[in-house]
């Protein structure tokens, strides 16, 4: 199987610094759109809940290969338009398509997890808040968020590895992440080999990734 | 009103080839469900198993199925049981033709899979049941069979359902990716209409609608039966009504 590796080293680097940026561009830019959603979910009140709610449940319940066609797919249907509102670059292009689908996917998700934290805060920390006059903002930027990150972290962690597994589907529309560049010396050398090499990088990145999560949560145990 | 006569049964309408595609979703998903739900027992009794190679293996099963995207273990489930199949059939003498159906790679990949994060699921009810039941059983003098039959089975669903649901809602949505190796599920069918009708937009939203409906229906489902599991319990405590 090593042989196979350094056959096509420039292949498989290429292929794991796509994962690498598909990952980690689509957790950050899901994480700012998951803050107000979050936010929304756990007020669950007026329009802005409602908003959110419809959200969730539309991103959640559909698989991520729906949403990645939808999104590549669909957006050529209306090319014309998009043109004309000079957007045409962005869903043009596979790998903005795929991104924007993994950022909405995994939005819910996190809105979901911090829904869950914000709303485990004890009511006596806002109690608190109160007893010492902080403003509603003065309150959530400095006690209620630290403390909702601090106790989303490893529900963040899971979606994280859950985020990274995910980007293999955008192989399927012709991006050449790890599994894009196995498909593709698959292709080339009918070897089934080069699946188990992509499999053997997907299980390192994720053991990894798991033993550095662990080792952020024991920093924040005093959240729990 | 001219996308919406797309979804007709018919021969010029759609609706008939998605109502096939759903069943077949279905069909995949009910299969799936109960194979993974007893391969977590299995995989839980080996991880706490005194056997330490037994251990070793489950644990081992659990952080590769985990770690591993569902799309590649499909696919190498599915191309290297051909392999297998072959090389089994040539040294066999029989008909090398014998090929694997995109159906049971996919049961069988989804099943590992399902399975890999149903055995914590299945360690956190036995738990929460608590090892008192298991100790009462034995002082009674029932069988092992009967201990685990009368007594854990009936009390491990009230503790279970959430996480099975959770399961059942993440394996529906898996099913989506056999449509990649030709399996005619319902995202398969949608592509296939796509190709002759043009309209990406439209059936990809329908099929989303179809997804959606279903998981909404499941967690109703669940709620009813979750509902059932608890009764007799009085609603937050532990005490028996």
């Amino acid at each position: 199987m090593l042989d196979l590796w350094f056959d096509y080293k420039d292949l498989w680097l290429s292929g794991l610094k796509v994962t690498a940026s598909l990952t980690l561009l689509a957790i950050l830019l899901g994480f700012v759109l998951a803050l107000p959603i979050g936010v929304a979910r756990a007020r669950n009140r007026g329009l802005s809940g409602v908003l959110a709610y419809g959200y969730v449940i539309f991103f959640r319940g559909m698989p991520l290969l729906v949403l990645l066609f939808l999104v590549y797919y669909g957006a050529g249907e209306f090319s014309r338009d998009l043109r004309s509102l000079g957007l045409w670059w962005f869903f043009r292009d596979a790998y903005y398509c795929g991104l924007l689908a993994l950022v909405l996917n995994t939005a819910a998700y996190q809105a979901e997890i911090i829904r869950g934290s914000l709303n485990g805060i004890p009511s006596s920390i806002r109690e608190a808040n109160a007893a010492l006059n902080l403003t509603r903002w003065t309150a959530f930027r400095r006690v209620l968020f630290p403390i909702a990150i601090a106790r989303a972290l490893p529900g963040l962690g899971n979606e994280f590895i859950l985020l990274l597994k995910a980007t293999s589907l955008l192989a399927i529309i012709t991006i050449f992440d790890l599994m894009g560049q196995a498909r593709f010396i698959f292709s080339e050398t009918f070897d089934l080999r080069a699946y188990y090499v992509a499999a053997l990088h997907y299980l390192v990145l994720v053991l990894v990734l798991e033993w550095l999560l662990r080792r952020i949560e024991r920093r924040n145990a005093w959240a729990a | 009103m001219e996308l919406l006569s797309l979804l007709t049964p018919g021969p010029t309408g759609w609706g008939d080839e998605l109502l096939i595609g759903l069943s077949m979703t279905l069909g995949l998903a009910l299969a799936t469900f109960p194979v993974s739900i007893m391969l977590s027992f299995l995989i839980h009794w080996a991880r706490s198993s005194r056997r330490r190679p037994l251990r070793y293996l489950a644990q081992m099963h659990v952080s590769i199925f985990k770690s591993l995207p569902e799309i590649l273990t499909l696919l190498i489930i599915y191309y290297q049981s051909q392999v297998v199949i072959s090389w089994v059939a040539d040294y066999a003498g029989l008909d090398s033709t014998l090929s694997i159906s995109p159906f049971l790679a996919g049961l069988i990949a989804l099943s590992l899979v399902i399975s890999a994060y149903g055995s914590e699921v299945v360690r956190g009810a036995l738990q929460a049941i608590g090892k008192g039941q298991v100790e009462a059983a034995q002082a009674l003098g029932l069988s092992r069979f009967h201990c685990f039959w009368k007594v854990v089975l009936p009390q491990f669903w009230r503790h279970a359902l959430p996480g099975l649901g959770n399961l059942w809602v993440i394996l529906l949505k898996d099913t989506s990716l056999v449509s990649v190796i030709a399996l005619s599920d319902l995202t398969h069918v949608a592509a296939l209409a796509i190709n002759t009708t043009r309209e990406p937009f439209f059936f990809y939203l329908v099929i989303a609608a179809i997804y959606i409906s279903l998981v909404i229906f499941s967690s109703w489902i669940q709620k009813r039966l979750e509902r059932r599991a608890a009764r007799g319990f009085v609603a937050g405590g532990r005490a028996h009504a």
